[in-house]
């Protein structure tokens, strides 16, 4: 059963994990004089000495919805209605909020108010691969390391709150997903290609007293063998199928299974993979899932940007404000960060395809909950959408915010086993304004 | 005339790469997948200087466990023997049919022997493939990589085959330029397009075992080398540049001559225009690998050190030794590959040696293997030099040093189960237990299912001839054409689309009169002639207008042998059939395939002499289903797609080198315990089932099982258990069996 059903549970979860944190805290304070975490609150008292005090951070999940292609940020969050780079793509007001959308977000528009913009990105990363391994990881693809993105970062370093399911997901993402990188293989993402269709192979085949049957046999055959082979990881392999048999019971693997979602909730966001893809993360979220990305892929409109990005614009503005409707809702919002990110923008200048091209000068994200205040707009381009003439920011500094977020120490050098050292956010910095 | 210029020589080289042994891509790929049968090289005797250096091997360790004071492991049996060197020799287990094929040999070579078989069969290609692939990165994922990797990947699986020097092979890799049709080894150059830096940093690591990657920004703070060292050594390659080419050039001349015709009117000059586009689609793109002259490396702007300036020119010189100037700059590659591969070279010979150590071992003599620096010790040094020597003897032959690895006492000993210590020395007392590698383990489960397990997917490989080869043929055909007779190919072929036309348009006005009169029957006949008639189009135009053109320029003789012949490749294939973006062609083409792939499987059964007509009858449809799926790591895809049963199971994405795990997870725990593969395994046209066929005692059955997964006979205790097991499942505890034995610990390792 979801923890909204039981609040009792959650919230013995949350205060548990409060009071531990709060414990151990105290008492290393105490006996040494430090914390117990200590380079977290070296990055946070880094980060507030450097400005108005910030709230403690306090998101434990993110999902994180990712335009893959290149989302043009002149039609959807950086709107120039007026001018020519516009096109004929329209602006409305965004309720509770001082800035414009595009008139094809309008079910974001309902959620100004929980929304803030950031509109002054830049990079230099300008073809697809670079510019979603830079968006990922914060670094630019080496052919020497493969760094790691957010979702393993944040179980690395906060661990997992659901012990039964996997910490990390990544929903209809391409196979350039740099995962958990050089970090620890089981921080890497589990992979759901079609939502519909959830975990793969956590059911068994075959009834479950044939099952348990073989379950039986394969223990009872290797029991000598394993005794003759006292090594950490034949104990731990065996050690997985016990978990994997839990998994497969888990009375919390149902998160995976949309078809228990009434249908008119599943309508209402959109029958296509992302908008289903947003139900299955809002599932997963509820169970404590840490991480769970969601891809839409189709932005790279060098052709036709207009027709194409209104159609991508209406999946996108179904899946996401339903899904932050839902988080709302159920109170999840207030600890779940929603990003809204993409490799890069494009170009303001419209094509003689009336397309737009690859543009990593300026473009947007957006973000929700998780402590983010919203109904703001962080950073400003120019009148054109071509510059950014306030407050710009580095996709590095958007993982630091992310980050920052989630109580992940961002600036921590971490060394690979290459002895190169990482940091989460390849020295980005947190965007703290965008805080309470 | 020909208006185009040094075109006949492009095709002169073209031709000769494509018939020499190092040539074409699929040719090559072909060869490997017909020697599906062990070539039976008779009975060899291990050359004798290798036996010595065998035994000198063995040796050395004994020195070593002497002054250690250990006692070496115990020799192991011949089942453990078998299965272990099949693993380590040709990547995956034997079947129970291998294994009692070899327990029934008494020859008292028979180790040697099966140690020479194995490494002499095709299987040892699909194996050494994954160590390659690991290390060279080799990647169809990759932007633009359908253009170059296939190709390249191809290439090296042949280079394997053919035991092409390893020395040999990395100079063919670092000097490559061209396209990856005609010179496939550029696919070396155009895996790092765009980062010539990190290419760099990649070949010292890769072919050196030394990093270098930290002196891209700075001095190495751990080891000697500067920043300005790694820029000398970069410049060697960083003008080598990587692009697609569309190769269209001569039809944009057409075009505009068609265009600017005058004496044309409209509906000829129509016609001649969407004639050229059946010439024009025929040209294909092409990944080239060019040197850019014009690219001069030059020191970052904020260089900080006092041996150069920021910006400054770099002019290439090698990290260590000596390297003659080179006289003409165009020989500036070729004096690096010498200078790289030499064996003079200090870490070229030794880095390889360690490896192939490791990999026949278990764990290599200097650990990282790539982390080679001036401080670094081996934990054996004498035999480390010691394998040096013999890798600069045998010429770089890797075959002929690991037939010398798996010819030690130590290869024969029992592996060592224990965990050895971060950094402490490993003894050597036996080979290193470790898990299979993904691939090994995948590839054992392909041997469970797949009666050809060494074949690659030939569907697949008749549509990647005709998809990459034949198109570059007729590309390069068409390309050699001079502007007239290009122009007389418009003209025919505007020709064929008129007279088409106009016999459809005749074939439908019959019909037509036909339905009105009320001729059903002929109505519907006519109808069917229209559709025939319509198909017929694409393969008029080839064999009128291109198919001529490859005999003529003796190209089509170049093709594969076709696996049941239904005619010849240059009357069945157009290219442009497997164009994905055209649903019909495809369809006609895969139905061409699908009528050669039942008569395969009718001569597989007939030849495995299965006479069960219920057997017979699922048994194309079991192989149908599995051709494509269940065959060797090596022909997947470079690497296999994300989710894939072999990437859960951690087989290198290929993104950096040497990315494989052999940890477990989630998700391949899952998939072995649920997922697929254990139905086909246990299907009754498997290779497993057919080979229980001949069982009727219960024991008979269960030995033969556990033969087929883990190599060896049921001890008594395990007899015992699974005779229990009979009792309480008389139906279903042999696919208990098989479904324990499988997901046992045991199963994946090499033991």
């Amino acid at each position: 059963m979801s923890s909204i059903n039981d609040p009792m549970k959650s919230f013995l979860h949350r205060s548990d994990e409060i009071t531990r944190r709060h414990f151990a805290n105290r008492l290393a304070a105490n006996l040494l004089g430090v914390g117990l975490l200590p380079d977290l609150s070296k990055s946070l008292a880094a980060a507030e000495g450097t400005g108005p005090a910030a709230a403690q951070p306090h998101a434990k999940r993110v999902i994180y919805l990712y335009m893959t292609g290149g989302m043009s940020h002149i039609d959807t969050l950086d709107v120039k209605p007026g001018t020519e780079n516009q096109g004929t793509t329209k602006a409305i007001r965004a309720q509770g909020a001082d800035f414009q959308l595009s008139s094809d977000l309008s079910g974001l528009a309902k959620h100004g108010k929980n929304l803030c913009l950031l509109r002054s990105i830049s990079s230099k990363a300008g073809a697809h691969e670079q510019g979603d391994y830079l968006m990922h990881t914060s670094y630019e693809p080496r052919g020497t390391i493969r760094h790691a993105a957010m979702g393993a970062w944040l179980v690395h370093h906060r661990g997992r709150e659901n012990l039964s399911l996997p910490a990390n997901v990544v929903i209809g993402g391409g196979n350039r997903h740099p995962g958990a990188g050089f970090l620890d293989r089981n921080l890497a993402p589990v992979t759901i290609g079609d939502p519909t269709k959830g975990l793969q192979h956590v059911t068994s085949a075959v009834p479950p007293g044939d099952f348990s049957a073989r379950l039986d046999l394969t223990k009872r055959l290797e029991a000598e063998f394993l005794n003759q082979h006292p090594r950490t990881d034949l104990r731990s392999a065996a050690g997985l199928y016990d978990e994997a048999v839990q998994l497969m019971s888990s009375a919390d693997l149902a998160a995976f299974d949309l078809s228990q979602e009434p249908a008119e909730v599943r309508e209402a966001y959109g029958e296509d993979h992302f908008g289903q893809g947003c139900l299955l993360a809002r599932r997963l979220i509820e169970k404590d899932v840490r991480f769970v990305e969601v891809a839409l892929t189709g932005w790279d409109t060098h052709i036709d940007n207009f027709a194409r990005v209104a159609e991508l614009s209406t999946i996108l503005d179904r899946g996401m404000s339903q899904l932050l409707s839902d988080l709302e809702q159920r109170g999840l919002l207030d600890d779940t960060l929603v990003v809204l990110a993409s490799e890069f923008g494009r170009t303001p200048i419209i094509n003689r395809n009336n397309g737009r091209d690859h543009y990593p000068k300026a473009f947007s994200c957006a973000f929700a909950g998780g402590g983010i205040v919203g109904g703001r707009t962080f950073g400003k381009t120019d009148a054109t959408g071509e510059n950014v003439i306030e407050d710009e920011v580095t996709p590095a500094d958007v993982n630091a915010t992310i980050a920052y977020a989630l109580g992940v120490p961002w600036d921590e050098e971490i060394m690979t086993p290459e002895g190169r050292p990482i940091k989460p956010a390849n020295g980005g910095v947190p965007i703290r304004q965008l805080f309470g | 005339m020909n208006e185009r210029h040094g075109e006949q020589s492009k095709l002169s080289g073209m031709k000769s790469n494509l018939r020499k042994p190092s040539g074409s891509f699929l040719l090559r790929r072909t060869s490997i997948c017909l020697a599906i049968s062990f070539s039976l090289s008779g009975i060899s005797v291990i050359a004798e200087d290798t036996a010595e250096a065998s035994k000198k091997i063995d040796q050395l360790l004994a020195a070593d466990w002497q002054r250690d004071g250990k006692t070496p492991d115990p020799a192991i049996d011949d089942e453990r023997f078998v299965r272990r060197l099949y693993l380590d020799a040709i990547g995956r287990i034997p079947t129970a049919a291998e294994m009692r094929a070899f327990l029934a040999d008494e020859s008292p070579s028979r180790r040697n022997d099966l140690i020479d078989t194995l490494l002499d069969s095709a299987g040892y290609a699909n194996h050494m493939f994954t160590f390659m692939a690991d290390l060279l990165r080799i990647d169809e994922s990759q932007p633009g990589g359908k253009f170059s990797t296939p190709a390249y990947a191809a290439y090296v699986l042949e280079a394997l085959r053919a035991n092409q020097p390893y020395d040999e092979f990395v100079r063919e890799l670092i000097v490559s330029e061209g396209g990856a049709f005609g010179n496939p080894a550029t696919g070396y150059y155009y895996r790092d397009r765009g980062m010539p830096l990190d290419h760099m940093a990649n070949t010292v690591r890769v072919f050196l075992g030394t990093r270098v990657e930290c002196a891209q920004c700075h001095n190495h703070p751990f080891d000697v080398w500067t920043q300005l060292d790694f820029y000398q050594m970069a410049a060697f390659s960083h003008d080598m540049t990587a692009r697609l080419e569309r190769r269209s050039g001569p039809f944009q001349e057409l075009q505009r001559a068609i265009n600017s015709e005058a004496e044309l009117d409209s509906l000829a000059r129509r016609e001649r225009q969407t004639a050229l586009v059946e010439i024009r689609r025929r040209a294909t793109t092409n990944a080239m690998i060019e040197r850019n002259s014009d690219l001069v490396l030059t020191l970052p702007h904020d260089y900080s050190y006092d041996d150069a300036k920021p910006k400054d020119e770099v002019t290439p010189l090698p990290l260590f030794g000596d390297m003659p100037e080179p006289g003409n700059p165009d020989d500036r590659l070729q004096h690096y590959a010498e200078w790289l591969t030499a064996p003079e070279n200090p870490r070229f010979a030794k880095v390889i040696a360690n490896r192939m150590w490791k990999e026949v071992m278990g764990a290599g003599l200097v650990e990282p293997l790539d982390d080679f620096t001036e401080s670094t010790r081996a934990s054996h040094p004498l035999l480390l030099d010691f394998l040096e020597e013999q890798m600069k003897r045998l010429k770089f032959d890797l075959k002929a040093f690991q037939r010398m690895l798996f010819n030690t006492e130590l290869y024969q000993r029992q592996a060592h189960g224990e965990e050895v210590a971060d950094g402490a020395k490993f003894t050597f007392t036996g080979p290193l237990m470790r898990r299979m590698s993904a691939e090994q383990i995948w590839d054992s489960l392909v041997v469970l299912i797949n009666p050809q397990p060494e074949q690659a997917n030939w569907r697949r490989l008749a549509e990647n001839f005709i998809r990459y080869d034949w198109a570059e043929m007729i590309s390069e055909t068409v390309r050699l054409k001079s502007q007239t007779e290009l122009r007389q190919d418009v003209e025919k072929i505007a020709d064929i689309q008129r007279d088409h036309r106009k016999e459809i348009d005749t074939l439908r006005e019959a019909e037509k009169q036909a339905a009105r009169a009320g001729k059903r029957e002929d109505a519907s006949a006519l109808k069917e002639q229209v559709a025939e008639t319509r198909s017929d189009l694409p393969h008029k135009i080839h064999r009128e207008v291109f198919a001529p053109a490859l005999r003529k320029a003796g190209l089509d003789q170049l093709a594969p042998p076709l696996p049941h012949s239904v005619g010849s490749w240059s009357e069945m294939a157009d290219p442009l059939l497997f164009d994905y973006s055209d649903s019909y062609y495809r369809g006609v083409a895969l139905r061409i395939l699908t009528e050669m792939e039942l008569q395969f499987y009718q001569d597989e059964m007939n030849q495995a002499g299965l006479e069960d007509p219920s057997l017979r009858s699922q048994y194309t449809g079991y192989r149908k289903t599995n051709v494509a799926t269940y065959v060797r790591a090596a022909h997947l895809p470079s690497p296999a797609p994300p989710g894939h049963f072999l990437r859960q199971l951690g087989q290198s994405d290929r993104k950096v080198i040497e990315n494989a795990e052999t940890g477990a997870n989630i998700p391949q725990t899952l998939s072995l315990l649920n997922g697929p593969v254990f139905d086909q395994v246990i299907h009754p046209c498997s290779v497993l089932s057919l080979g229980l066929r001949p069982f009727d005692a219960t024991e008979d059955r269960i030995e033969t099982i556990y033969l087929s997964l883990l190599g060896r006979s049921p001890s008594e205790v395990e007899q015992e258990i699974v005779l229990e097991q009979q009792k309480a499942r008389p139906d279903r505890f042999e696919e208990d069996l098989i479904f324990a034995l499988l997901n046992s610990r045991e199963f994946s390792l090499i033991q």
